[in-house]
Formats: C-alpha cells, sequence, structure tokens
C-alpha cells in the first residue's frame, strides 16, 4: 500500500504541495489529476522520493520511500523523456541496469513486450527513427522493465490512436490484476473516470476533489436530464426554477438542473411534449464536475 | 554503489568504443609517431657523412695530483670518436692560478667547458663551468664525473672491493644571464606546452556538458534521477570523463614512447647520432622529463576542475544552446588561464606569475610553463598541485547539494539568479531531509 499523509512541500514562501493525503491500496488504479502547475510533479517526485517533504511523510509497503524503494517503482513521464540517439535495445539496458534488472531480463522482457506492442522489428533502431505513438510504446516498456510493484503513469495515453490506447488499457489492467499499485494521471478525465475508483484533483497544491469517484460524483449535486422530444422550447424550460443550461446536440437536449429534486419539475413540462422518446436523469460526469470545481478556482484567480 | 560503477562504465563505453575514438586517435598515433621520429627524419636529410663535427674546447684543472682529468679525457674522446667527428680540444692544467671562477662567464664562454676536480678532506669534487658544449659531451660527463670518486679511491688501494660513494658533482651556471638560452627556448615554447592541456580541458568541459545535456534536454534524466541518486550521477559524469581523459592522455603517452624508441633504435644503428631526441633538444633535455611529468598532472588536476565546474552548469542548463552561452563566463576564464601560460613562459615579473601559478583555474596552463623556464621550481610546483587538488575537492563539495537541486530544474532565468534560485532550493531540500530522515 502506498500512503501519502499529511505531504506539503514548500520552497521557501511557495507551497507546492498543501497537506495532500491519501492511500493507495495493493491492486488499486488511482487517479491524480491537476492542471499543469497544480503540483502533479512535485508529489510524484515526492512519491519516488526524490524529493523530501516538508511536513507528512509517503510509505510504501510500510517503508519511508527513499532511494532504496526506486527500484519497485516504475515511472513514466508526461513528456518523451527518451534518449533518442539510442537504440531501443540500448535505451533498455541503461534505463534496465539503473534499476538494478540485470542484462539477460532485459532482453527477454524487451523481446516480450516489443512483440506485445507489434513492435519487435524497431528493437535495433534508433529512437528517433520512431514515429510519435512507438516511442509512447518504449516509454511505457521503459517504465515495465524492471516488473513494477508500483506503476506512476504521467499521461500514457498521450500520442496514441485509439487501438492503441486499449492496448495500454489491457496492460495496465493485467498489472492491476497481478496486484500493482498505480498511479494514474491523464487530461481526459473519461480515462480516469473508467479506470479509476479513487482519485485526488489539486489545484495549487491543494486537494480541490478527493475520495471515491462514486461518491464524488453523489456529492456533486448538479444533475443533466437527457430528453429527445418535438417542439422542445429552451425558453420555457430555462424558466423552470432550478434549470441553469439547455442545449441541444443532433436530436437530444441536455438539461441542466441544480439538483435532483428539480428533475420532477422538469418532468411536468417535458410530458406534454409530442413523440417523447427519451427522459434521462443523469448525475454530472466528472469532467463537469472538474470544470466546475477547478474551472471556477481558475476564474477567481 | 553498482549504480555508481555502471554509469561510468556507460559513460566510457560511449567514448572509448566508438568508431570517432578508434579513428581520432589512429590519426593523432600516427602524427605524435611522426613528430618523434622527426629527429632521425632531419638526420636523413644531414649531408655530413663522417657524422656531425663536435669541436668544443674543454679545459681540466685537476689539483688532486691523481691526474684524473686525464682519465676523463680518454673517456670523452673515446666515446665522442664513436659516432661523431671528433674536433675537441682538450687542455689540461695542474695550476692553481688556472682554477675557474665566475669571471669564466664574463669572457667568451660559447661552445667551452672547464672542468675543475680537486680534494677536500681527501675527497674527490668537481665543479662544471658549462659555457654550452655539445650535448653528447654532457651526457658522457654526467655519467663519468662521479666516477672519480671510486677511481682515486682504486687508485690509493689498489685490489679493495669497497663500495664507494660517488664524487659530488656542481655545475657552476652563468649569474650575471638575464635571460638563459633555456629561459629564451621555454619562452618561445611554452604556447606548445599548454596546448595540449587546455584543449584536454576543453574536451572535458564540452564533453561533460554534451552528455548532461543529451540526458536533460531529452528529459531522461527524470527517469535517470527517478533510478540513481543526483550524486552518484554528478560523480559518475566527472569520473567518466576523467578516466577517458587519463586513457587518452595515456595513449598519446605511450605513442609518444613507442616514437621516441622506434627513433633512438635507428639513431643507434647509424654512423652519426644526429638523429637521436638528445642532440635535437640540446640543453632542453634535463627539463624535459619533469616538465613533461607536470604537464599530465597539471592537464589531470586542471580537467578534474573544469569538468566538476561544466558538469554543474550543465546540469543549470536547460538544452545545448543554453549551456553554450551560460558557459561563456568558464571559457573565459580558461582563455585568460591560457594567456597566462604564454605570459608566464616570458614574463620576468614573479608577483605576476605566482598569481596566475596558484589561482586554481589558470594553474594547470601556468605550471609546466613556468617550471621549464625555470621561474619556478618543485616547491611551487607542489604548491600549485596542492591548490588544484583543494579546489577540485572544494568545488564538488559546493557543486553536489546544488546539483541534486538543478539537475532537475528548468528554470531559464539568469545565470546568477539560476544559480541563486538552485541554493535556495538545495537548502529546502537539505532541510527537507534531514527532518524526514528524523522522522525514519
Amino acid at each position: 500500500m502506498l500512503e501519502v499523509k499529511n505531504v506539503t512541500l514548500k520552497y521557501g514562501d511557495f507551497i507546492a504541495v498543501d497537506n495532500l493525503s491519501f492511500e493507495v491500496n495493493k491492486g488499486e488504479i488511482f487517479g491524480l489529476l491537476g492542471t499543469n502547475g497544480a503540483g502533479k510533479t512535485t508529489t510524484f517526485r515526492t512519491i519516488m522520493g526524490l524529493l523530501y517533504p516538508s511536513s507528512g511523510f509517503v510509505r510504501y509497503e510500510g517503508e519511508f520511500v527513499s532511494y532504496d524503494t526506486v527500484d519497485k517503482i516504475g515511472y513514466m513521464i508526461e513528456e518523451r523523456s527518451l534518449l533518442t540517439k539510442l537504440t531501443v535495445k540500448d535505451l533498455m539496458l541503461y534505463f534496465g541496469q539503473l534499476k538494478n534488472v540485470t542484462v539477460k531480463d532485459i532482453l527477454t522482457r524487451l523481446d516480450y513486450w516489443l512483440e506485445r506492442f507489434n513492435i519487435i522489428d524497431y528493437k535495433n533502431k534508433k529512437i528517433k527513427e520512431l514515429s510519435k505513438g512507438n516511442q509512447q510504446k518504449i516509454q511505457f516498456i521503459s517504465a515495465l522493465i524492471n516488473e513494477p510493484s508500483l506503476l506512476v503513469l504521467d499521461e500514457p495515453f498521450s500520442g496514441l490512436d485509439v487501438i492503441n490506447i486499449e492496448l495500454f488499457v489491457e496492460v495496465i489492467r493485467e498489472y492491476q490484476q497481478k496486484g500493482c499499485t498505480i498511479i494514474f494521471s491523464s487530461h481526459q478525465i473519461d480515462h480516469v473516470e473508467s479506470f479509476c475508483e479513487r482519485l485526488v484533483v489539486l489545484e495549487k497544491g491543494k486537494s480541490v476533489i478527493a475520495g471515491l469517484i462514486k461518491d464524488v460524483k453523489n456529492d456533486f449535486k448538479k444533475h443533466n436530464i437527457k430528453v429527445i422530444a418535438d417542439g422542445l422550447d429552451k425558453e420555457k424550460v430555462l424558466a423552470i426554477p432550478g434549470v441553469y443550461g439547455c442545449s441541444q446536440d443532433s436530436k437530444q437536449w441536455t438539461i441542466k438542473i441544480e439538483s435532483d429534486a428539480i428533475a420532477p419539475s422538469v418532468f411536468e413540462y417535458i410530458k406534454m411534449l409530442d413523440n417523447l422518446k427519451k427522459y434521462d436523469v443523469e448525475q454530472a460526469s466528472l469532467s463537469e464536475i472538474f470544470i466546475a470545481k477547478v474551472g471556477k478556482k481558475y476564474e477567481e484567480a | 554503489m553498482k549504480k555508481l560503477k555502471y554509469l561510468i562504465k556507460y559513460g566510457l563505453k560511449k567514448r572509448l568504443f566508438t568508431k570517432a575514438f578508434y579513428i581520432s586517435t589512429a590519426i593523432i598515433g600516427v602524427l605524435i609517431i611522426a613528430i618523434t621520429l622527426l629527429p632521425t627524419i632531419i638526420g636523413s636529410f644531414s649531408d655530413e657523412p663522417g657524422g656531425e663535427v663536435i669541436d668544443s674546447h674543454i679545459q681540466f684543472v685537476d689539483t688532486t695530483g691523481y691526474e684524473l682529468g686525464l682519465s676523463v679525457e680518454a673517456v670523452v674522446d673515446q666515446m665522442i670518436s664513436n659516432g661523431f667527428d671528433n674536433q675537441i680540444i682538450f687542455e689540461q692544467s695542474t695550476n692553481p692560478n688556472d682554477i675557474p671562477d665566475l669571471t669564466f662567464y664574463n669572457s667568451n664562454y660559447a661552445n667551452r667547458a672547464v672542468i675543475y676536480i680537486y680534494l677536500e678532506a681527501d675527497l674527490v669534487k668537481v665543479s662544471v663551468f658549462n659555457g654550452g658544449i655539445h650535448y653528447a659531451i654532457s651526457t658522457v660527463l654526467n655519467s663519468y664525473l662521479p666516477e672519480l670518486q671510486r677511481l682515486k679511491y682504486h687508485i690509493d688501494n689498489p685490489g679493495s672491493i669497497n663500495e664507494i660513494g660517488a664524487a659530488p658533482v656542481s655545475y657552476v651556471t652563468n649569474p650575471y644571464a638575464e635571460d638563459t638560452e633555456l629561459q629564451t627556448l621555454m619562452s618561445s615554447l611554452s604556447t606548445i606546452v599548454i596546448i595540449p592541456i587546455f584543449i584536454l580541458i576543453t574536451i572535458a568541459l564540452q564533453f561533460i556538458g554534451t552528455e548532461i545535456m543529451e540526458e536533460k534536454s531529452t528529459k531522461a534524466i527524470e527517469i535517470i534521477i527517478a533510478s540513481v541518486k543526483p550524486r552518484t550521477h554528478f560523480f559518475a559524469k566527472i569520473l567518466s570523463i576523467m578516466i577517458f581523459l587519463v586513457v587518452q592522455l595515456l595513449v598519446y603517452v605511450l605513442f609518444g614512447l613507442i616514437g621516441v624508441g622506434i627513433n633512438e633504435l635507428i639513431a643507434s644503428g647509424q654512423t652519426s647520432s644526429s638523429g637521436s631526441w638528445g642532440d635535437l633538444v640540446g640543453v632542453l633535455g634535463p627539463i624535459i622529463l619533469p616538465t613533461l611529468a607536470i604537464t599530465i598532472v597539471c592537464a589531470i588536476l586542471g580537467s578534474l576542475i573544469y569538468s566538476v565546474i561544466g558538469g554543474f552548469f550543465a546540469s543549470l542548463s536547460v538544452n545545448q544552446e543554453d549551456y553554450q552561452t551560460i558557459q561563456t563566463p568558464v571559457m573565459m576564464i580558461l582563455m585568460i588561464s591560457y594567456m597566462g601560460g604564454i605570459f608566464a613562459g616570458a614574463s620576468q615579473l614573479t608577483g605576476v606569475l605566482l598569481f596566475f601559478a596558484y589561482f586554481p583555474f589558470s594553474s594547470a596552463l601556468v605550471l609546466p610553463v613556468a617550471f621549464a623556464a625555470g621561474q619556478i621550481g618543485w616547491f611551487e610546483v607542489f604548491i600549485g598541485f596542492g591548490v588544484m587538488a583543494a579546489t577540485a575537492v572544494g568545488l564538488i563539495a559546493i557543486f553536489t547539494p546544488l546539483y541534486r537541486a538543478s539537475i532537475l530544474s528548468y528554470d531559464q532565468s539568469g545565470l546568477f539568479k539560476r544559480i541563486k534560485n538552485t541554493y535556495r532550493t538545495s537548502k529546502v531540500l537539505k532541510d527537507n531531509q534531514k527532518l524526514y530522515e528524523g522522522k525514519k
């Protein structure tokens, strides 16, 4: 289990991370979100023992993280982090041996992963000769080369097409089933929503949303009503107390309401419409919650 | 330790086992051998079939009563006749009025020497006043004059097998000379002496910068520092560059020795010894080896200092262009030191010379020249070595904690602000580490 407890990291007057706490269980995929400069990278570096917190602590498997634990961790950063002049094989030998993996194991694992990602022919090619998507695969393999028990993935799907995203998802799920602790970050919130049970959203170093995604959604009162019907008058809908938005996408209308208690009032109007095919009251998406919480803060700033 | 070893091995492999290294080493090796074969090449163009003419004038003043002067004359005469056109004029005297003094250097002493052999407390002593006789004669005298003590003992005690010490030989130099031949020669050679050091230091500075920047600009450093401590990374980079430079230096010295060996082998097989290095370097002969040794030590210590600085400056940079910009002050110091090195060869200003010799960033370039020109001795050289070694250790101690903060920073402010920010961050990291380790 990874335990981040009351972690604060200060640089003089600047607070990079402020009293952050969360736990990630074995075999769990945990979402860590935040806009640029929110303190995500600092948090990742602290988790890996590269930075020491000003207060609080990070423990992994009951031990304080330090350079003694780094060999158990696989790390993939948001940007490309590959030595482009090296061949795929040489790069893996370099990164793998820095994680204390034997040459034999590195080569065996490399062959396996290259085969799995359909890029075995690129083993002796220089990184710079590879496409962006294939470079991303190499970066992902480099995070897995030490068979980590803690995997830190910052934007792992960046630059990938849908098919390769599925391939990555499959591997991440496999690691989850093997009991690997996974911390996952992505700007595509739907990925986080589909992947993680729990999350933390950082804003200026502070946690603004935290906990089980299910609870976060339940706690967020605003709901959406999806309607397919003829003759909907937008002005009449917006006139209903508690309705704050109404928009049409193709044939479907989305009515935004302050809470699910408003839904019956809206239904009173909708049921009078012709050809009513759909009326669904849905919880707000994580994306909407994120924009509502973080976006608002940005505006205030 | 395992990761440090691996990083050093990786750095060395990257530099040593490359086509570029093989090709450059082969080309430079051929050039070094060609240069060291220069005396033979020059000798082969000589049009003196009977060997070089040696027509020095040597006077022996022997007051011992043992006719030791005659024995030296016989040895010199015989040795020089073998390979040279011996036209040496010998003169023997036992007259105390002929005992030489410093007035020898007031006369026209060129190509002349007076060797004064005398007894003091029944022991043989020798004073040599050398006005610039041929190097071959000096070599014979250097090896034979100390034997005079034993010769006298065997005359006094025929058949004795006791071991006797060598006769002390003092070489009386010209005290009035404002600029000796040696100094003039070394002044003109000073730029040549410091060029290899300057090149090695520049290589150290550029290589370490390129290596660190390659990892930092591609962000691969994020993954590397997530696996090894910044301190380990810093040390590994410095050590791999230093080992590479030492290997390169030794390879060049080896090429030089092979060349000199081949040259001497060819020269010894010729009727004339004009193809020998000894003849070519003449009066510079006795100081060549110590200067070479000092040059090697200076090259290593100088490269160490500049690679530590280069490593830290590279960690402050965000890409190659940025590194080239922020290392400008370092290059300027190096250039000033280079000029100081040239100045050291020609200058008679002791204060300025000592400043450059002891200033750690210019010591490496100044010490060998100043020593070769006779402006400083071994004592000053060792002080210079000490200053350089202490500086290298001091810089490592200062830069290592800063490196931890700078290697993962992408600050692009001005150089001094960047250093200031790095210092602040490193202080925070250190304080946090103390607190954190306290909790453990």
